[in-house]
């Protein structure tokens, strides 16, 4: 009798690690995407940029609204609040999750009181000369890239999953990476550590997230640090002012909203 | 009991190798569609906030009491004291800054900059201007917004600079030495319907890139009319804007209708004598007038009345993520025609007299833009019926002769690599019923690029490049060559080099003697 409960306790114990082993590196990042399942979000950020002794500082308002049968099309209104020279700068995104479909945009100039259509074709510029590029603030689809479980490991005293993410190869050359190694929190699926590594497969530059909160019910990252060591420059940003799910007005994201 | 075990060992071992075999298949190429409906996803979705994420609980679809709204193993609380952001004064709100969320609103703002703008003539190295410039702009809500990242009911805008340019003043009398000056004042009204804009405004309602057709609202700033080698300055009018959202199906995303109204209409002035942008046929009138063959009168701008009010109307859409626009506008030609006339003098000859005057006309047109991969293509296409256009010579009265005008542009802009930008434009303009008259100022087609080149240097710090226009059907060119670069956040310095060439009475190489370097310094704040 306790040799057979001793087998029915192993079998047990081997279903529960099936279970685990049953995310896939891409079903873990599924998981992440779906942290925030809010309809929208209005946010404030600061980036403060340290260059040697030399700061930037970058301050935004941040509105996004989900669309779409799964809430997977985004349309992301973003007003720069500093610089000076820059107040009143906006760009306006309609990303869309099919990977086929060009996302639209335009960016909203108020010296000249005008709106013109961009493309995405800068994507792997650095944003606003932080350490951030375009591509790192815009909502990237799960199937953008392959995305492989490499195991498990400890980052600040919270398990995480390590998970490798490489550009699809039709998208390489979009991109200012050859992969992207993402450590996932177990508990809350956000990630916590994510290292980029260059075209060569040398490390790149650094990013930290923390300051987890939960919002409305939804985990939030409010504080990260991207670091490029080879620059030794790094970017803290930070986000505040979070709210979701306040029923934002669909006219906010139109190119008619783009003005004074 | 041996017996249940030794059938359950087998069915336990195929389970640990069908376990064994899913651990090593972690690799999952994505499918070559995207999976909008994911199961997964969808579920996670779903989670209400009550629901931990932790685990495979929400599979068990069992409810857990709410998590707490701190974690465990965080970077930057778990280090007390070492936390990189408590240590940046520079990322707390600043005293009155504007907040999303359900923040209050800031309610004024006042910002502006300071600067020095210095342009040397290159040909007599004489300063054609010592622009010094305190600029203030300012944004008042009267009304906020009652519902959180809303636009705000009711606002005000309002901008205004003092400048002082002993150089430009000295040349001629249509800069003052000083000028204190209100720039765009306006006020928006946003209501859940129309939004309406009353007050002095710039408004563009063309494509805004290099040569802009049917960018008819607003006049030249005679004082700096070439803004950068291939964009012009323009000064704001008072205007009564109504933006109307219209209802949308299937793929039209977006689409609305904007009517203007502009109650006062405000046309180019004319540069006087000695100003470096002065034009050569106006400089020719003048010489001749002051020799006494010809009377020059002044310029007839329009009645300030309503019955000479500007109208304009857009309907905007965004179609299959194509961005479209019809375009209608009936107003006064914003350069003057020079009419002639011949007027009895006192000694019983008749003499000729020309006025420069603006009439009215009407366009039509419509304009595209539409992003692609990495590149951007734009075009306009404007139809002006019975536009007037002058005649050479002086003989022939009234001088111009009405004719319909076709003018169009595509465009094609793209960033390679980093951040290489370039952008390049072909414009042409034909003239309808060319050949039914002769000796028109204009050539029955006329055609040209504009361009712009530049890339971003010294961790993006310093931006150099180059940008003009240039005619290929002999109307000159600009050609500027520039240089901009963030000492900090606030302080700009900026460099550049203008060139302007062509034939003596094309458009640009009329200023063939322009050529200048323009040294500028601005501190924003």
């Amino acid at each position: 009798m306790r040799k057979s409960a001793s087998i029915l306790m192993l079998a047990i114990l081997l279903l529960a690690g099936n279970a685990q082993a049953a995310d896939t590196g891409r079903e873990i990042m599924l998981k992440v995407d779906a942290v925030d399942n809010s309809r929208d979000a209005v946010m404030s950020s600061v980036m403060v940029i340290e260059r040697g002794d030399a700061k930037l500082i970058r301050r935004m308002e941040h509105m996004t609204k989900n669309y779409g049968d799964a809430l997977k099309d985004e349309r992301t209104l973003i007003r720069f609040v500093e610089p000076a020279d820059v107040r009143g700068t906006a760009y306006l995104t309609w990303s869309y999750d099919d990977p086929e479909r060009e996302d639209d945009m335009w960016m909203f100039l108020p010296a000249e009181s005008l709106v013109r259509r961009i493309s995405g074709g800068g994507k792997k510029g650095a944003f606003m000369r932080s350490d951030l590029a375009n591509e790192d603030i815009e909502d990237r689809a799960i199937d953008d890239d392959i995305h492989t479980l490499k195991g498990s490991a400890e980052q600040h005293g919270a398990d995480c999953y390590v998970i490798e993410s490489v550009p699809r190869p039709e998208l390489k050359r979009d991109t200012n990476y050859s992969k992207r190694v993402q450590y996932i929190r177990k508990d809350i699926y956000l990630p916590c550590r994510v290292e980029y590594y260059d075209k060569r497969g040398k490390l790149l530059k650094i990013g930290t997230h923390g300051g987890f909160k939960r919002i409305d019910g939804i985990w939030t990252i409010t504080k990260s640090i991207i670091e490029t060591p080879r620059r030794k420059t790094r970017t803290l940003y930070q986000r505040s002012e979070i709210t979701y799910n306040q029923g934002l007005d669909d006219g906010l994201f139109l190119q008619s909203n783009l003005k004074r | 009991m041996r017996s249940l075990a030794g059938r359950c060992l087998p069915i336990l071992l195929l389970l640990w190798l069908l376990n064994a075999v899913a651990a090593h298949a972690q690799t999952q190429a994505p499918p070559s569609k995207p999976l909008p409906g994911d199961p997964l996803a969808s579920e996670l979705r779903n989670i209400p906030s009550g629901y931990s994420l932790q685990g495979n609980n929400f599979f068990a679809g069992k409810k857990q009491a709410p998590p707490p709204a701190q974690v465990q193993g965080d970077p930057f609380t778990t280090a007390p004291g070492k936390d990189p952001f408590a240590a940046q004064s520079l990322l707390a709100p600043k005293p009155g800054e504007k907040k999303a969320g359900n923040a209050p609103a800031e309610l004024f703002s006042l910002h502006g900059y300071v600067e020095s703008r210095d342009r040397l003539r290159i040909k007599d190295q004489e300063a054609i201007s010592l622009r010094q410039r305190l600029w203030l702009e300012s944004e008042a809500v009267l009304y906020p917004a009652e519902e959180p990242g809303g636009n705000h009911r009711l606002r005000l805008f309002a901008s205004g600079a003092l400048d002082s340019d002993p150089a430009a003043s000295g040349l001629s009398d249509d800069v003052p030495l000083w000028d204190f000056y209100a720039e765009e004042v306006f006020l928006t009204i946003d209501t859940d319907g129309v939004d309406l804009i009353l007050g002095r405004k710039l408004l563009r309602i063309g494509t805004g890139d290099g040569i802009n057709p049917l960018d008819l609202i607003n006049p030249l700033d005679h004082r700096d009319p070439l803004a950068t080698g291939r964009a012009d300055s323009r000064l704001p009018v008072l205007l009564g804007l109504g933006i109307l959202p219209l209802p949308t199906f299937g793929n039209l995303q977006e689409a609305s209708i904007e009517a203007v109204m502009i109650p006062f209409p405000q046309v180019n002035q004319l540069n006087a004598p000695g100003s470096p942008w002065e034009g050569r046929g106006l400089k020719l009138l003048r010489q001749t007038a002051a020799q006494g063959r010809l009377i020059l009168d002044d310029q007839e701008k329009p009645s300030q009345s309503l019955q000479n009010a500007e109208f304009a109307a857009r309907l905007a859409g965004t179609l299959y993520g194509w961005d479209l626009a019809l375009i209608g506008y009936y107003g006064h030609l914003k350069s003057p025609v020079f009419s002639r006339s011949l007027s009895a003098s006192a000694q019983g000859e008749d003499k000729l007299r020309i006025t420069p005057i603006h009439p009215s006309f009407a366009a039509v047109g419509f304009n595209f833009a539409k992003g692609l991969e990495r590149s951007t293509i734009r075009g306009e296409l404007s139809l002006k019926p019975d536009l007037p256009v002058m005649l050479q010579g002086m003989t022939s009265l009234p001088g111009y002769v009405r004719r319909s005008v076709w003018e169009g542009v595509v465009g094609w802009d793209r960033t390679f690599g980093t951040n290489l930008y370039v952008n390049l434009q072909y414009f042409c303009t034909a003239l309808g019923d060319a050949g039914e008259v002769d000796g028109l100022v204009m050539d029955s087609i006329e055609h040209g690029l504009s361009y712009e080149i530049n890339d971003l240097f010294w961790d993006d710090a310093l931006k150099s490049g180059m940008r003009g226009i240039s005619s290929l059907s002999g109307e000159g060119f600009t050609c500027e060559l520039y240089a901009e670069y963030d000492l900090t956040d606030n302080i700009l310095l900026a460099a550049s080099l203008m060139l302007l060439g062509g034939p003596e009475s094309g458009q640009y190489g009329q200023f063939d003697d322009n050529d200048s370097i323009t040294i500028r310094v601005r501190y924003s704040f």
